[in-house]
């Protein structure tokens, strides 16, 4: 007798067969990917302990200099470090402002080694190592262009090219600002040295266009200067050898097109990033102790904007007092001294009569 | 000994002290400024980190053939004339993203010139989940793909991983004139390509493409003629030594054109020495893939053999019952390693390998060498002993 509940259950065995050896091997792989999610979090609290000890090591039987929010962490040296943070503090306190109290919980790990030794260091786990004949002056540097202060967020860093540090050579910076602006290949950047604010918010990559570059190069000729500068090999292969060709040869929409292609931030721009932190440095003078706090608060507004409001002042202002920063470090043109003039004549002189009262030359 | 040898030998002394004396700086001298370099070595992770880092790998990857498999039971859909596409995430800009990926993805089919396909391919962009601080962080690089095996034969997926950056790039106004993901779908369809255009490989090809992560197939450039730019040059066309220090010696063989180190360099997981429990259907991108790498620029040597050979005799050898290097040597008709070495012309000029001076200070040298005697020579023909 032919039993129909048996061939259902049957039918349903033989499905049920197939369906589910996919759902086994998810099973077996959503465990074991579980099970190592458990293990990684033993492990990194583990690493976390082990990370902590090293800290709590590379603390232990050593001094801390303190100097206002300073907090420097170092083995006994004769590096002379309180001087160094003397010198670095109203620095860093001037430039980060309440910012800056975050330093406290926020302490520099400096081991001070010996620099002649060729005894083999104990492997470095935690700060920074260096040499304990070390100047004050360069020493101050080291400490001011490692702050270890937060890092901003990734919109900022992008456009500043990294965290803000405290300046350390102001003038020299302007003067190589300025020389930029004068010769920057650039419409953007020559109407911002002639006082056009709208330039210089394009050369600063503040407009936060699309097409930047349109404004930074608006006509064919810069583009294609700008293209031929920096992306002749690149571009010069056989994938866009085409575009290549035709934009070399003046077709300004192939240049276009080949500057579209290349990501905003790999264009070349016509001012490099010392123009944006001198920007950053006059908001932040500008907008007094709370700027810097005021500068990172919110990370999705345009970068206009987060200036403006660190500086406390409208975007024209600020860049209105970057250009006037700029402007008076023009550097100072080459100068001949009065006696240079005679020294010169004199050297003129001499060899002149040396040449004169030479014998003749004879072969013979 | 002579008084003025004497005279010789004192002055020497005396001015090895004085440079001594100069440039030794006694023990605990404060250097002055300018002069003190600061040497420092990096701190280095913990051992506990580094573990820790190490299960962090391996839960990526565990992460990644899983979410692979789980992608797979939810394709649903089978479409045999063009990739079925398959986004995760869901949100108001999902539509034109997805109309965009699919226009490109298609255009990138039909420039491979495949239509209706014996093996179908599901294309998932799949968002890497957002900050989760009980899970590593998930790592976005590169495609992986999950390659049809016993639990299901018919279907290739390939996974990608969106990030914001090509989101955004994709949703710019500027998107069609760009034209920059057509090519971009197109090289990462990789080995998938290769099993729809071919169907699944014979049984010593399999082995052997599995044994080395289809390094060799990973982009189907096979109707592509114009070479890529080599990634171990540099712009301008010098060798990037970092780089090539990194590689295999059969592979760095191969780019001095040595036939043999060419061969093996191609030939290598040919023979079947792995058990058949350690091979995966997954294949994936590191982020160290430059790293000794097998074959330089490996990544099209099929899709230029298939190319070279054209469709019947690549089949041919795909299908071969016969060992890879048989099979591969009847279908270029020449020996793997001569073929290799003539293929890599393509990218690179031959690397200079062992010791061997450059023609020009050859040259220079022999030069100065000449020099040196005949002036040699005439000064002794002038010589008179009194």
């Amino acid at each position: 007798m032919f039993d129909r509940r048996l061939v259902a259950f049957a039918s349903l065995l033989l499905a049920a067969r197939a369906l589910p050896a996919q759902d086994t091997t998810v099973a077996r792989l959503r465990h074991r990917a579980d099970s190592l999610a458990i293990e990684w979090r033993r492990a990194n609290v583990l690493a976390l302990i082990a990370d902590s000890l090293e800290r709590e090591r590379a603390i232990g039987g050593r001094d801390t200099v303190a100097v206002g929010a300073l907090r420097i962490v170092i083995n006994r040296s004769p590096l002379a470090v309180r001087e160094a943070a003397v010198q670095a503090w109203p620095l860093i306190d001037s430039l980060y402002g309440t910012a800056a109290q975050s330093l406290v919980t926020r302490p520099y790990f400096i081991q001070a080694v010996d620099p002649d030794t060729t005894v083999r260091r104990r492997v470095l786990r935690v700060g920074t190592e260096v040499p304990w004949n070390l100047s004050v002056q360069d020493l101050t540097s080291l400490l001011l262009v490692n702050v270890p202060i937060p890092p901003p967020d990734r919109a900022f860093g992008d456009w500043l090219g990294g965290p803000v540090r405290p300046r350390l050579e102001a003038k020299a910076v302007a003067g190589r600002v300025y020389v930029r602006l004068v010769i920057a290949p650039s419409q953007a950047a020559r109407s911002c040295f002639l006082g056009d604010l709208t330039g210089c918010r394009s050369a600063l990559d503040l407009d936060d266009a699309e097409d930047a570059f349109l404004k930074w190069y608006p006509t064919a000729l810069e583009r294609r200067v700008a293209l031929q500068r920096s992306f002749a090999d690149y571009f010069n292969r056989p994938a866009t050898a085409g575009s290549w060709n035709r934009c070399t040869r003046g077709d300004d929409n192939a240049c276009i097109q080949l500057l579209r292609s290349i990501p905003h931030h790999a264009i070349p721009q016509p001012l490099d990033l010392e123009g944006r932190r001198l920007l950053v440095y006059a908001a932040l003078r500008l907008g007094g102790r709370g700027a810097y706090v005021r500068l990172l608060a919110d990370s999705n507004a345009a970068m206009s904007n987060r200036l403006a409001s660190a500086a406390g002042v409208g975007l024209d202002t600020l860049l209105y007092d970057w250009r006037r920063e700029i402007i008076a470090a023009r550097p100072a043109a080459v100068t001949i001294p009065p006696w240079g003039a005679f020294i010169a004549f004199g050297w003129i002189v001499l060899l002149a009569g040396c040449a004169l009262t030479s014998s003749r030359w004879r072969v013979t | 000994m002579a008084r003025h040898v004497k005279l010789w030998i004192l002055g020497t002394i005396v001015a090895c002290v004085v440079a001594a004396g100069g440039t030794i700086p006694f023990r605990g001298t404060r250097a002055s400024r300018g002069e003190a370099t600061i040497f420092t070595q990096r701190p280095a992770a913990t051992p506990a980190r580094l573990h820790a880092q190490a299960i962090a790998d391996e839960w990526r990857a565990a992460q990644m053939t899983r979410r692979l498999a789980e992608e797979r039971v939810a394709v649903r859909q089978r479409d045999f004339d063009r990739p079925v596409l398959m986004m995760a995430s869901a949100d108001s800009e999902h539509a034109t993203l997805q109309a965009r990926i699919r226009a490109s993805l298609d255009s990138a089919w039909h420039s491979l010139g495949l239509a209706e396909t014996k093996i179908s391919v599901a294309l998932v962009i799949d968002p890497i989940e957002g900050s989760d601080a009980a899970l590593p962080p998930e790592e976005s690089w590169g495609p992986s793909y999950l390659l049809p095996d016993s639990a299901n034969r018919t279907l290739c997926l390939i996974r990608l991983s969106e990030n914001t950056g090509w989101r955004r790039a994709i949703l710019r106004q500027s998107f069609a004139r760009d034209n920059w993901l057509q090519p971009w779908l197109k090289a990462n369809l990789g080995p998938c390509a290769f099993l729809a255009a071919y169907g699944m490989p014979g049984r010593s090809v399999r082995t052997w493409l599995a044994n080395r992560g289809y390094d060799l197939a990973l982009s189907p450039a096979w109707n592509d003629s114009t070479a890529p730019l080599s990634s171990i040059l540099q712009s301008d066309r010098e060798w990037w030594w970092p780089f090539v220090y990194h590689q295999s010696f059969p592979a760095v063989a191969c780019l001095g054109r040595r036939v043999a180190g060419c061969r093996e360099a191609v030939l290598e997981g040919a023979s079947d020495d792995r058990p058949r429990a350690n091979r995966t259907p997954v294949v994936t991108s590191d982020r160290r893939y430059w790293k000794r790498q097998r074959l330089i620029d490996g990544s099209s040597y099929l899709a230029d053999v298939a190319r070279q050979v054209g469709q019947d005799r690549f089949l041919e050898f795909w299908n071969s019952p016969l060992s890879v290097d048989s099979a591969l040597s009847r279908a270029l008709r020449q020996p793997v390693g001569e073929w290799t070495a003539q293929w890599q012309t393509r990218f690179t000029p031959p690397i200079r390998l062992g010791s061997s001076a450059p023609a020009a200070a050859s040259l220079i040298a022999v030069i100065l060498a000449i020099i040196a005697i005949a002036s040699t020579a005439v000064t002794a023909r002038k010589r008179q002993v009194r």
